[in-house]
């Protein structure tokens, strides 16, 4: 069954078609939603929300783009606005190294996906969720202060520290693997 | 570049799903649509019950008002027009009427008298021989020939006003029943009867009769209505909705409007009963409500209401709604004349009296014009919250805090028979109940719009002075309304 097939096959309420979509993306949107939520029944919430959204509502994609964006766009709304049922802090995390830092492009990319994934998971709550939306989906600091109801320059200020953040994580990991090689040898 | 890398490694990130997350939400979906039925049914269920409250009521008016309407006609079949009814009629009422009657001036006659068309000063002159009497307050018409046929009596239409001020009444007369021979010598007599009908008119300010009466309770005449000191008035409750609030809570403005059907339970029947009398002619008028009936109304409120935790919100405002009252009442009136008269008896002029007696049905129509100001004071329970729509329960009570009547009454038209100026007539009149379903949807980020269907119970009996308005009244009704939100 094509994409296509399939969303036809939702739009008519067919329980086969919903099932092979949920089948197709559920890992990925498990992703998006773990990414946002800071616990693993609340992405599960998330997850099941966002189904039925797209279930209720994909009779609005005009297969214009890519199907995975529009999902992608849903289950950020779900997310948001499931996370912000929860008070959302914007704090600075205590950074131990206040010097800039630069991660080498080679250091990140033999960090896998699911490295990635655990590191950004780890990042605090406001830092996160400004940079899974900046860094991962692509929204401006403008879209995101109206999706949040922040001004748009606590949004530039925590993406900065976000992702000193991360490339700090990612530093620190990669001293770490350093060290386990040296031992080894 | 950093971004970019961890973009795509973010992207294809494939984390494992729970195995019980089609099957939740396979259970999400059927519990909605569940819950959609239900609320469905909730909402059916309360309008019926609503609707079915409102039948009710009307049913309970409409059946006190059958009786009614039984006795009436049992009045209309006595004046049915046969000639032996007639007869009989003559017979019992005629006494004073000589036996022997000149056969070129007796007249056959059916009369019909509206003593008081005060709204149209009309001249009859359709029918030969009809007589048309104007004064500057009333217009007696007296019309004489065959008529007498049903038709011809639903087809006469007269304004009849009355008022101890609070009744602006339009009569539908059937048409007054024949009722005598009459032995009239020659054309003087007419101007006789013209003249008796038009003192008794004028003297009718001072003699008049107007009363409400209620079954066991005395009448009220015109000047004790007026004497009569307005209801004390109620203290009015003070609601202090500002309490100590939590400053995170939320506070809310909301307005709408509410078509409402409003029944109407009148605990005590109606008689209305007047007495026009003077000289040698009497009116007497005696007459049962048969139904009223109040007009679809719209109410209109404005409100604030705040949170007062995650799940109970109270709130208070203003509302406004003007009633309109279509009142019924028909009963028999019965119009006796004696009139003095000469007889040739051998040669010989001999006083006598004819008495004339005109007995017919009278059906009126008035409209009363109600208004009312009340302080709705409510709570409201969130039983679902979604981001975009939500369903609460809501209930409360108003508080009447006053009721007026706008007077429409053509003051020059009543007279003489509005004896005092009807000004605005202000009444506190109590305390209704009201309970709710409220369905709202969001309609932005600050602004929702809902739809709340309610019935409201008349508690506290509304009573206005000098007004058949004073009943319960309950109100089923569905508003619409705009909900911002303050902070």
């Amino acid at each position: 069954m094509t994409e296509r097939e399939l969303i036809e096959g939702c739009i008519n309420n067919k329980q086969e078609a919903q099932k092979q979509l949920f089948n197709l993306y559920a890992g990925k949107m498990m992703s998006v939603c773990l990414r946002y939520a800071n616990n693993e029944a609340l992405a599960q919430d998330i997850l099941q929300e966002g189904f039925i959204r797209v279930f209720k509502s994909i009779h609005q994609f005009r297969h214009q783009g890519r199907f995975e964006g529009w999902l992608r766009r849903v289950f950020v709304t779900v997310a948001l606005r499931q996370v912000s049922k929860q008070q959302l802090f914007f704090t600075d995390a205590a950074i131990l190294d206040s010097q800039d830092h630069s991660v080498a492009p080679d250091v990140v990319s033999k960090i896998s996906a699911d490295e990635i994934h655990a590191l950004i998971r780890k990042m605090p709550d406001g830092y996160r969720t400004i940079f899974n939306l900046n860094v991962i989906e692509g929204y401006s600091h403008e879209e995101i202060a109206l999706m949040l109801g922040i001004q748009a320059t606590t949004s530039r200020g925590q993406l900065l520290k976000a992702r000193k953040y991360l490339q700090l994580m990612i530093d620190s990991k990669n001293e770490k693997i350093k060290i386990d090689c040296s031992n080894k040898i | 570049m950093f971004d970019d890398i961890i973009k795509n490694k973010a992207n294809e990130h494939e984390a494992p799903v729970p195995p019980d997350a089609w099957d939740n939400i396979v259970k999400k979906k059927k519990k909605r649509r569940l819950a959609f039925w239900w609320l469905s049914g909730g909402a059916l269920v309360l309008l019926g019950i609503s609707l079915a409250g409102y039948y009710f009521l009307q049913g309970q008016e409409a059946n006190g008002s059958n009786e009614l309407v039984t006795s009436s006609q049992r009045g209309v079949e006595l004046q049915e027009p046969n000639d032996a009814g007639r007869n009989e009629t003559a017979v019992v009422e005629e006494k004073n009427i000589q036996p022997e009657v000149d056969a070129n001036t007796a007249i056959t006659s059916e009369q019909t008298k509206t003593a008081n068309d005060l709204n149209k000063k009309e001249i009859n002159t359709s029918k030969p021989g009809s007589t048309t009497i104007n004064n500057a307050r009333a217009t007696i018409t007296i019309t004489n020939g065959e008529a007498g046929e049903e038709n011809k009596r639903s087809n006469s239409k007269k304004k009849w006003r009355k008022s101890k001020g609070r009744l602006l009444a339009q009569q539908t007369s059937p048409g007054v029943e024949e009722m005598a021979a009459v032995k009239v010598e020659d054309n003087s007599n007419t101007q006789i009867l013209e003249e008796t009908v038009s003192d008794n008119l004028t003297m009718a300010e001072n003699k008049n009769v107007i009363a409400l009466v209620v079954p066991d309770k005395k009448a009220v005449t015109a000047e004790e209505e007026k004497k009569k000191p307005d209801p004390e008035k109620k203290e009015a409750v003070n609601q202090n909705t500002a309490k100590k609030q939590t400053p995170k809570k939320r506070w809310f403005i909301e307005a709408s409007a509410m078509p409402i059907l409003t029944s109407s339970n009148m605990d005590e029947t109606i008689v209305f009963n007047r007495t026009l009398s003077a000289g040698n002619n009497t009116i007497v008028y005696n007459g049962n409500l048969l139904k009223t009936s109040i007009e679809p109304a719209v109410a209109f409120s404005l409100a604030v209401r705040k949170e007062l935790n995650k799940k109970f919100s109270m709130g208070a405002g203003l509302q406004y709604l003007q009633l309109k009252e279509n009142l019924s009442i028909e009963g028999k009136e019965i119009n006796t004349t004696y009139t003095p008269v000469q007889r040739l008896v051998n040669g010989q002029l001999v006083p006598d009296t004819v008495v004339t007696v005109s007995e017919g049905t009278r059906s009126i129509t008035a409209v009363n014009s109600y208004r009312q100001f009340s302080i709705p004071i409510f709570m409201q329970y969130s039983i679902i919250q979604k981001k975009q729509w939500s369903v609460s329960a809501v209930g409360g009570m108003y508080i009447n805090i006053s009721s007026s009547y706008q007077n429409e009454i053509d003051r020059n038209a009543a007279a003489p028979l509005l004896v005092t100026p009807a000004a605005e007539n202000k009444t506190q009149t109590g305390i209704d109940v009201f309970a709710g379903v409220r369905i709202g949807k969001a309609l932005g980020r600050k602004v929702d719009f809902f739809v709340m269907p309610s019935m409201r119970w008349n508690l506290t009996k509304y009573t206005v002075e000098n007004s058949l308005l004073n009943r319960r009244m309950n109100q089923a009704g569905v508003g619409f309304g705009i909900c911002y939100k303050v902070k």
